[in-house]
């Protein structure tokens, strides 16, 4: 778990699972390193499903979207060496929004795909201070 | 209150679609919202422009998706899903019941949305794809031996929808329904019930629709769904304000087939660049479809000019 601010990102047709599909590969600053990764870790990229390529575009509902300039608080899945998807697609990704009463997490752009079963995080964490839930998710691993 | 659409009375919805020119659109559509044109290795710094979001993360800007001429088509993978057992007839039954609920919505006066929905099934293709340089099929289809997304348990389906970025229009949706970490069941015995698949692709139809999620917790696009739950077989009132107002009654359909984008290929690409695929026109005649009035619905599913079935106006 991370909090990142985005940097820079590109589009690209890409094979997953036998499929053809828009990815978006978004180059992250790591900010703080809250746990699960090498302290060493400064920058990371994150890859998304959907995006622009040329004239096509492709929407992913529930897929994460980090935009650029923008920080968030990402909880990432290893995919490869050097390149992580977010944990359960929008539901592990919050933009950090500066409020009077401090930096806030508000819910992905797009909301998570239909999910079952489990308490949403998304619930838990929307509109708590960042701090708050730093606290939560660390208490919540221990 | 929960309303089942196809009960709905005809006054109560005029009133309801009438109101709803003042009301905050509570229903959520799909928007794009792109800020960069990507290229393979082509990093964008320059900052995204805002593209701001409400409090349930509905989009407030960028061109909503929708389809051409008001008409789209769907087919379902013809293997239905083996590890589950639940066969094609059956998820195509699924899959038609929940795009009639939609189809079927009283938007005022006992009008259906100006849309029509055919139906190409059976696909043969059994993964999402958009070829953009030969035919498609908009596909419902089951993931029985993987989920290639990240976290698979924490999702029971996936819509995918290519767009052309010029105008929104949408070129293409598939449909994966997640059975490789899901447990689906078609019964209406409330004890026997585990992830409904018709609350599921209920739901799904309403991405297909252009609907994205909103934040209503008994509503069809609500974003999470509780196992055992049928609610998200019924339309709630945003959803029927979101497929009105999406596809107003009264507004012209096309008559012409609804076919996907370049025309309707039955298989994957790959299959038919190798050989294996078959003409639009073949694609058609394998299935019947028998002409049904339903009555009290205003809907007729019909057979298309190559054995397609049609549902809506």
């Amino acid at each position: 778990m991370l909090v990142v601010t985005a940097v820079a990102k590109r589009s690209s047709w890409q094979t997953i699972g036998g499929t053809r599909r828009i990815v978006t590969d978004t180059r992250v600053r790591v900010d703080e390193l809250v746990s699960g990764m090498d302290p060493s870790t400064t920058e990371l990229v994150v890859r998304t499903l959907g995006g622009v390529v040329g004239n096509v575009g492709q929407v992913v509902e529930g897929s994460a979207e980090l935009t650029l300039g923008e920080q968030s608080l990402t909880f990432v899945t290893q995919l490869d060496t050097a390149l992580f998807g977010v944990t359960a697609m929008g539901q592990g990704h919050y933009p950090i929004m500066t409020e009077a009463r401090g930096r806030i997490l508000r819910p992905n752009r797009q909301l998570p795909a239909l999910v079952g079963g489990k308490p949403s995080a998304v619930e838990t964490l929307r509109g708590r201070l960042l701090t708050e839930s730093l606290a939560l998710v660390r208490a919540e691993r221990r | 209150m929960r309303r089942p659409a196809r009960v709905l009375a005809a006054a109560c919805a005029a009133s309801l679609i009438a109101s709803s020119a003042y009301a905050r659109d509570d229903y959520c559509r799909t928007k794009a919202c792109d800020n960069h044109v990507g290229y393979d290795d082509v990093w964008q710094t320059e900052p995204d422009p805002p593209c701001d979001v409400d409090g349930d993360g509905c989009r407030l800007e960028g061109q909503p998706l929708y389809w051409p001429k008001s008409c789209l088509s769907f087919a379902v993978q013809q293997d239905g899903s083996r590890t589950q057992g639940i066969d094609f007839d059956t998820v195509h039954g699924v899959v038609e019941q929940a795009f009639t609920t939609w189809m079927s919505a009283d938007c005022g006066e006992g009008q259906p949305p100006s849309m029509r929905v055919d139906d190409f099934s059976p696909a043969t293709c059994d993964h999402p794809e958009y070829n953009s340089d030969q035919g498609n099929a908009n596909v419902f289809m089951f993931r029985d031996n993987d989920w290639p997304h990240v976290d698979g348990e924490d999702t029971l389906a996936l819509t995918t929808i290519t767009y052309n970025r010029e105008n929104a229009q949408i070129f293409d949706a598939d449909v994966e329904i997640n059975s490789y970490a899901s447990t689906f069941t078609t019964t209406d015995e409330p004890g026997e019930i585990r992830d409904d698949l018709l609350a599921v692709l209920t739901h799904e139809a309403g991405h297909f629709l252009g609907l994205s999620h909103d934040g209503n917790s008994p509503a069809t696009m609500y974003k999470q769904y509780s196992p055992g739950s049928i609610t998200q077989r019924d339309l709630y009132e945003s959803d029927i304000r979101g497929i009105c107002e999406i596809y107003p009654p009264g507004e012209p359909v096309s008559q012409d087939e609804c076919v996907p984008r370049h025309g309707y290929m039955r298989s994957c690409a790959v299959e038919q660049k190798s050989g294996c695929g078959i003409s639009p026109e073949q694609a058609g005649n394998g299935r019947s479809a028998a002409l049904v009035a339903l009555v009290g619905l205003g809907l007729v599913l019909r057979r298309g000019r190559l054995g397609r079935r049609r549902l809506g106006t």
